[in-house]
């Protein structure tokens, strides 16, 4: 049975993830930072016996590590960070505003850089030798579609853009140094490319989430250390950087 | 006379962008973190150039609003984003730090407010008195290595990632200032032979800091938003 290990499993389109990995018979390692407020997730977990859930801070890198530590007897087929928050504040819609100039504010921006940039970074860090170790070899992480410097078209988002970006250099780098190990590595987003990028923010819902999930598995299944190090967006097609 | 803030302009690249744009008869507010250590700038202003130091730590975001705010009604030209980190202090051209098995976070974070915080602090600070100025120019030094779509090498995780994280800023940047007329651009300054760059460098200071004004000089409106190499060419994100 193939593991994967989706990371902010509550989050955003991940749950669908989750449970679309477990109908297909997937062992899935689950993390989320809270577990018991994590409804939909536990939910999940009670329909589906292979779904384990693990309290995980991805900012908080010795818990990774135990963790990486606690799971050494088994291997990750395919590690799959869930970036991309846009704020810290899920309660607070005004932080989904788009971050303008005049008031930036830079100890969130510089918390969001933790979670979305540097969280994936220390995933791979501790979980690579699992991931190497295993059968498919794959790493993800999910960002988003604004992260495209090249398809910026109405700016502001300087925040979830920049934070986003540097995962995604990193992810490049990742792909670059990691596929001596047989690993490959991408980048994916789950955002449709026809709506405007207010109000995207929230994840697609519904038939979309299912539809765009089934187009990301189907593209994470076709990844090979021969087309790695790229960004994909759900309708298959190859995003600019 | 135009003006130009440059920030880390004690060494390197920022201090010869300095003396250059000095000796062309441009008023030059050269930055750097401690003037009284800044011997090669003090030089500079005592020349009889038009070149004020002003002391900023441009990770301190307070000490950059009061900066701007001492500098009210002043027109700026060119804002030109210098001072970045590779390394640690140091060791400013170190890269072990960012090797795959041994991250140093605290290296990184490090990174990420004086590469990509900075330069978004400073634009927003100071766009008041760009507005005002006849040039109407904020730039930034990034870095080739930041290109994502350039990277076929690996590694320099935090320096990538700090750049990459600029470069998108300041393509929203660019959208955001143009009906202030203002125009945005990163810009690539060559393998530099600076405490940075190392002795094994490309080029000279001095080559690279021609090129660099070069591209200042053609930045319009319609060229605002993107990523040129010092020698004028455009660079892939």
């Amino acid at each position: 049975m193939p593991t994967v290990l989706i990371t902010d499993a509550e989050r955003g389109i991940a749950p669908e993830f989750v449970r679309q990995y477990a109908m297909d018979g997937w062992r899935v390692i689950a993390t989320c930072l809270r577990p018991a407020a994590a409804e939909e997730l536990n939910s999940i977990a009670d329909e589906y016996v292979t779904v384990e859930i693990h309290a995980l801070d991805v900012t908080d890198r010795d818990a990774i590590y135990e963790l990486a530590t606690r799971l050494e007897s088994t291997t990750i087929d395919i590690l799959l960070n869930n970036a991309g928050v846009v704020s810290t504040d899920s309660d607070n819609l005004m932080a989904l505003l788009p971050q303008r100039m005049c008031g930036l504010d830079f100890p969130e921006w510089e918390k969001l850089f933790r979670i979305n940039t540097l969280g994936p970074m220390a995933m791979v860090e501790a979980f690579a030798d699992l991931v190497a170790a295993s059968g498919e070899k794959k790493i993800i992480s999910l960002s988003s579609r604004l992260a495209s410097i090249t398809n910026n078209g109405d700016g502001a988002y300087y925040a979830y853009r920049s934070t986003n970006a540097a995962l995604n250099a990193a992810m490049r780098s990742m792909a670059i140094d990691l596929a001596p190990s047989g690993i490959a590595c991408a980048v994916l987003h789950s955002e449709d490319l026809d709506t405007p990028s207010f109000p995207a923010m929230p994840p697609p819902e519904g038939r979309t989430a299912i539809r765009n999930v089934e187009s990301l598995r189907a593209q994470i299944a076709a990844l090979v250390p021969e087309n790695a190090g790229r960004f994909l967006g759900p309708d298959g097609r190859e995003v600019a950087w | 006379m135009p003006t130009v803030l440059i920030t880390g302009a004690n060494r390197g690249i920022g201090l010869v962008l300095a003396r250059q744009y000095a000796a062309d008869g441009w008023h030059v507010i050269a930055t750097c973190r401690d003037p009284g250590v800044a011997a090669d700038l003090a030089a500079l202003a005592e020349i009889g150039t038009f070149t004020e130091i002003r002391a900023l730590d441009v990770t301190d975001f307070i000490a950059i609003k009061a900066l701007a705010k001492k500098l009210e009604g002043r027109s700026i030209d060119v804002l030109l984003n210098n001072a970045g980190r590779l390394g640690p202090r140091e060791k400013p051209h170190s890269r072990d730090e960012q090797l795959l098995g041994s991250f140093d976070f605290d290296e990184f974070i490090a990174q990420f407010r004086v590469n990509t915080l900075a330069p978004l602090a400073m634009a927003e600070a100071f766009a008041d008195h760009v507005a005002a100025s006849g040039e109407k120019k904020i730039v930034a030094v990034s870095s080739r290595v930041g290109s994502i779509a350039g990277n076929s090498s690996g590694g320099y995780y935090a320096y990538r990632a700090s750049k990459a994280g600029l470069n998108a800023e300041f393509a929203s940047l660019a959208k955001d200032l143009a009906p202030r007329g203002i125009s945005v651009a990163v810009m690539h300054p060559g393998w530099v032979k600076t405490d940075m760059g190392g002795p094994g460098a490309d080029i000279e200071v001095e080559e690279s800091a021609s090129g660099l004004r070069h591209v200042i000089a053609g930045l319009c409106p319609e060229r605002s938003g993107g990523f040129f190499n010092y020698d004028g060419t455009e660079i892939p994100w």
